[in-house]
């Protein structure tokens, strides 16, 4: 995961701001109930969108809290929890662990195999909850890293890869969204594996890190703003179709706006928009 | 589905899109199997009121009112990966098909035809980078288009259009797939497609005449 999926403060009321913040925390919290402490520093805002996303379609029962906080100990905090919470955040240490596994398989540092450990026996209660979800993802990682041994320049098979564990992790459960769940998570998993390869590839070039965008044109100029506003369109197109109500401020904040904050902040520095980033 | 979506969903056919997943919503409570375990109607009824939210968000809700021969007022339709449009159908294809051309590409259009999308592209990757035309760009990216692959697509019909700007087949191609964009573009404007502004008509005159020509219309590409 990669962090693209962000909110653009500058654009959302105060109101929608703290539902999100607690929408965070409420993550954060669930981390650490449920795989340890140590757990909360997998956290990701690619997963508070999930689950902003989820809740708002299966309205489960929030509870919300009151209460101090280990990383912010001297100011009281509020968040929300529920069903979708709990899920994201099972979601949340399955695709971590897999990153830490990636990251000793490409680099034999020994201190990601340490960092790994704490979290072997909530990987495997996971994978054991969710066979579905562990299965793509375990099978697509493995092909990715082939892929990046092999310098595979075909961008569409890798997005396409990491764009199957997101839409595994994008269907909560079988009814009748799951189909446009899956499609929605798919196309915006491929935008999120092409937008990091447009960011990174100008430094992937200079250390000759796997990038599929090698052999093509530099990523000034926006020449690659078509093809992710194109995979984007699609993730906009099936959110549509989604009967979301409740924060649909929020959501349409991150996809039409959020999304950009580092490709701004790279290729335009000096423009507003760049500025109005997380 | 013989009762009309909107009555289905007790919204009026001006409805806003927020009226209507909120109507949605509040039967989707009432009717949900989950609340209603002793109750053979309720997963029925739910059934009823997906169908008829399904059918007004995919536009095809107008057929009822209108009957079969009606116009739909869906303001967007998706470029969709697998759909059924013949890239060939033109005449002036046709035409240009009977000159002589490299051998690769005349594989490559007879697999396309075929549906055999791999192969087409199999036999373009016989060409040598150096040699490779706007004809090599387009088919690739009609192959590629076909198998889903649609970052390659849009990259291949881009070049297409730039190595032979007078050529309309690419440029049609070109701009259809970037439809996704161009309704990306128009969402997170907040223009609706369907009430385009001054500049936004003009995208869609094009688009349309995209679809027409490429269904096998005439060649009326007509554009800024």
């Amino acid at each position: 995961m990669f962090g693209y999926v962000i909110i653009n403060q500058s654009d959302l009321s105060e109101e929608d701001l703290l539902r999100y913040r607690q929408c965070y925390c409420g993550l954060c919290h669930s981390l650490k109930e449920r795989s340890g402490n140590m757990s909360r520093l997998m956290l990701t805002f690619d997963l508070t969108f999930l689950t902003l996303l989820l809740q708002a379609l299966y309205e489960k029962e929030e509870r919300e809290v009151n209460g101090p906080c280990i990383i912010h100990p001297f100011k009281q905090q509020s968040w929300w929890q529920s069903e979708i919470t709990s899920y994201a955040a099972d979601m949340t240490v399955l695709l971590g662990y897999q990153k830490l596994m990636d990251d000793w398989n490409d680099d034999c540092n020994p201190l990601k195999l340490w960092a790994s450990l704490p979290f072997k026996q909530h990987y495997r209660r996971i994978m054991q909850q969710y066979p579905r979800q562990s299965e793509v993802l375990e099978d697509r990682m493995a092909k990715l890293s082939f892929m990046e041994i092999q310098d595979e320049q075909d961008p569409d098979k890798a997005a396409g890869l990491f764009g199957d564990i997101m839409a595994e992790i994008f269907v909560y459960r079988e009814d009748h969204w799951t189909d446009t769940l899956r499609k929605m998570g798919a196309s915006l998993g491929r935008f999120i594996y092409m937008m990091d390869a447009v960011v990174d590839l100008e430094k992937d070039r200079k250390t000759g890190n796997y990038n599929p965008l090698k052999d093509l044109p530099d990523a000034k100029d926006n020449h690659y703003r078509d093809f992710l506003e194109m995979l984007l369109g699609e993730t906009v197109y099936y959110f549509d179709k989604l009967p979301i109500v409740d924060d649909v401020q929020i959501i349409k904040n991150i996809l039409c706006s959020g999304v950009w904050s580092e490709y701004m902040r790279k290729f335009y520095p000096d423009s507003k928009e760049s500025e109005k980033g997380e | 589905m013989d009762q009309d979506p909107y009555t289905i969903l007790g919204v009026s056919r001006d409805a806003s899109d927020e009226e209507i997943k909120t109507a949605y919503r509040n039967l989707a409570k009432k009717y949900h199997p989950d609340r209603n375990p002793d109750d053979p109607n309720a997963a029925e009824k739910m059934n009823q009121i997906n169908a008829a939210y399904d059918a007004i968000k995919d536009g095809t809700a107008n057929y009822y009112s209108q009957g079969s021969g009606g116009y739909s007022s869906a303001g967007y339709n998706q470029y969709s990966w697998s759909q059924n449009w013949n890239p060939f159908g033109g005449s002036y294809q046709q035409a240009y098909q009977q000159t002589q051309e490299r051998s690769e590409y005349q594989a490559a259009y007879h697999f396309i035809v075929a549906a055999h999308y791999q192969e087409a592209l199999n036999a373009l990757s016989g060409v040598p980078s150096g040699e490779r035309t706007g004809r090599w760009y387009y088919l690739s990216s009609v192959a590629n288009s076909r198998l889903g692959n649609r970052i390659q697509a849009l990259e291949h019909a881009r070049i297409a259009a730039e190595m032979e700007p007078s050529n309309s087949s690419y440029q049609q191609l070109y701009a259809m797939l970037q439809q996704n964009g161009v309704y990306y573009q128009s969402y997170t404007t907040g223009n609706d497609m369907s009430m385009p502004s001054s500049d936004r008509l003009c995208t869609s005159l094009c688009l349309a005449s995209v679809c027409c020509s490429l269904c096998g219309g005439g060649n009326f590409f007509l554009c800024c």
